[in-house]
């Protein structure tokens, strides 16, 4: 039995690694369809950090799991995703940032996470070459780290395709076509694909794919900046979040610097990057790492964050068409999320069995006022 | 051109690796310059790009399916220091 008919919109980190996990648990007959190339979208745009220091417990819990899953990728698929674990440092300036850092890692304590507070000088003997002028207390977890975005997908594309999973690029979702309460056909630039089950993991662009079937989604896309500079010889374990700016920066396995912090804030329609962001971006660079002025910059670039207006997840089915699944606003970090939840929404389909961290996700919630807002959300 | 050619200094692509891509099925610029990381070292393409090109030309690509990576400011490489010092735009 190769499960039912089931078509991914979405090539990304969400669509690949649910599918992937759908044909681990014995369905097969899955086609995933991306508009572009792998590894154009926001999977491939973003800093690939992974992390469990959050500020709610269900988040903790998903990102925990999701951090040992990045860890045996390897492993599982067979391909390297280049995860590092030295940790994220977060640094609070003020004693307002200090308390919410202090009563996160009570709550990570309590589910499992063993992050540790630190004070300036156990931070400046833990990255001597950062300025903590003005640090009250930095939040440090050594299992989060960072891994090489591209790879994850590659990896993830790869053991789908080992399975038997269809992962077609370049194939663009223009039309549903519902007879009665369900969705029949998805319709492509290149063909039309028959459909007992869809699932809508598009990001940004899953409002365009539910209005095709009269869905309403919440979305916005906000747009993020990021650069990269030349490599350098490995000098940065962790990876910085100074709270002042939310800046994050860390260094890639190859050497490079990378940073995001955000510019503008509410919906986007471009990600074109700006000369404003580099200016700024160079400014707080320097200013938390003064070696790094005379350090190149080589290029910049800008995603989409997917917002939501309770910065929670939409995850499950709608009432109409009923085979119609969101897997999408993941408010910026789908990357780091997406091992997980893919895993529990992967036993939701496949077994019914609905995990209580992702029970309340479904888009019914914003009818009622939605969830618990993330306050740990960066760059 | 030997195997071992050298197509992307900056990473050390060969000739191989760009030929284990096109067997996989990425035919296209972006597709292999994502999964070799061709392209994405100090020279951001300047060096490799036209060598891509002929490879794939060599190998069946239609030229006008030829779309070179996207190019990304900075055009060269800068100290970020000479961004940082850029007066505040009102």
């Amino acid at each position: 039995m190769a499960g039912p008919k089931t078509i991914i919109i979405g090539g990304g980190i969400v669509g690949l690694s649910l599918a992937w996990n759908l044909a681990r648990r014995g369905w097969t007959d899955l086609t995933v369809l991306d508009r572009d190339h792998l590894n154009a979208g926001a999977s491939a745009r973003c800093g690939g950090g992974v992390r469990s220091q959050w500020s709610t417990a269900d988040n903790i819990r998903i990102m925990k799991r999701s951090t040992e899953l990045f860890a045996s990728f390897p492993a599982d698929t067979g391909f390297n995703n280049w995860f590092r674990q030295e940790g994220y440092l977060f640094l609070a300036y003020t004693d307002e940032q200090a308390a919410m850092f202090e009563q996160n890692h009570r709550l990570q304590k309590e589910n499992g996470v063993d992050s540790e507070l630190l004070s300036p000088a156990q931070i400046k003997a833990k990255a001597p070459t950062i300025n903590t002028d003005g640090v009250v207390v930095g939040a440090f977890h050594q299992k989060d780290g960072v891994c090489f975005p591209f790879a994850m997908v590659w990896g993830y594309a790869k053991a789908c395709r080992r399975l038997g999973v269809q992962v077609l690029p370049f194939h663009e979702v223009i039309g549903l076509e519902v007879a009665g309460e369900k969705i029949t056909q998805v319709v492509t630039n290149r063909g039309r694909f028959a459909a007992d089950l869809v699932i809508n993991g598009a990001a940004v662009w899953s409002p365009n794919i539910g209005r095709m079937c009269g869905v309403e989604l919440p979305n916005c896309a906000e747009k993020h900046e990021a650069i990269v500079t030349e490599p350098l010889h490995p000098f940065l374990g962790a990876c910085l979040i100074p709270m002042d700016s939310g800046m994050y920066l860390a260094q890639t396995m190859r050497g490079e610097i990378y940073a995001c912090v955000g510019l503008e804030k509410g919906p986007a329609t471009d990600y074109d990057h700006t000369f404003a962001f580099a200016q700024k971006i160079s400014r707080l660079m320097i200013r938390l790492i003064p070696r790094l002025a005379g350090v190149k910059m080589l290029r910049q670039w800008g995603g989409f964050y997917d917002l939501t207006p309770d910065t929670n997840p939409i995850v499950g089915f709608v009432d109409r068409p009923s085979n119609f699944y969101q897997y999408h606003g993941l408010m910026g970090h789908g990357f780091m999320f997406a091992p997980a939840l893919s895993e529990m929404i992967a036993e939701h389909l496949v077994a019914g069995k609905l995990h209580p961290d992702i029970a309340p996700y479904g888009l019914a919630r914003f009818k009622s006022g939605g969830l618990e807002v993330e306050k740990m959300i960066i760059g | 051109m030997p195997r071992k050619t050298i197509i992307c200094r900056c990473e050390d692509i060969t000739l191989v690796e760009v030929e284990e891509a096109l067997a996989l099925g990425y035919r296209d610029v972006e597709s292999i310059k994502r999964y070799l990381a061709l392209g994405t070292g100090a020279c951001q393409g300047k060096m490799c790009l036209a060598l891509l090109a002929r490879v794939l030309l060599e190998r069946g690509v239609a030229p006008d399916e030829i779309k070179p990576m996207v190019s990304r400011a900075p055009l060269a490489g800068a100290p970020l220091a000479a961004f940082a010092a850029e007066k505040e735009r009102a």
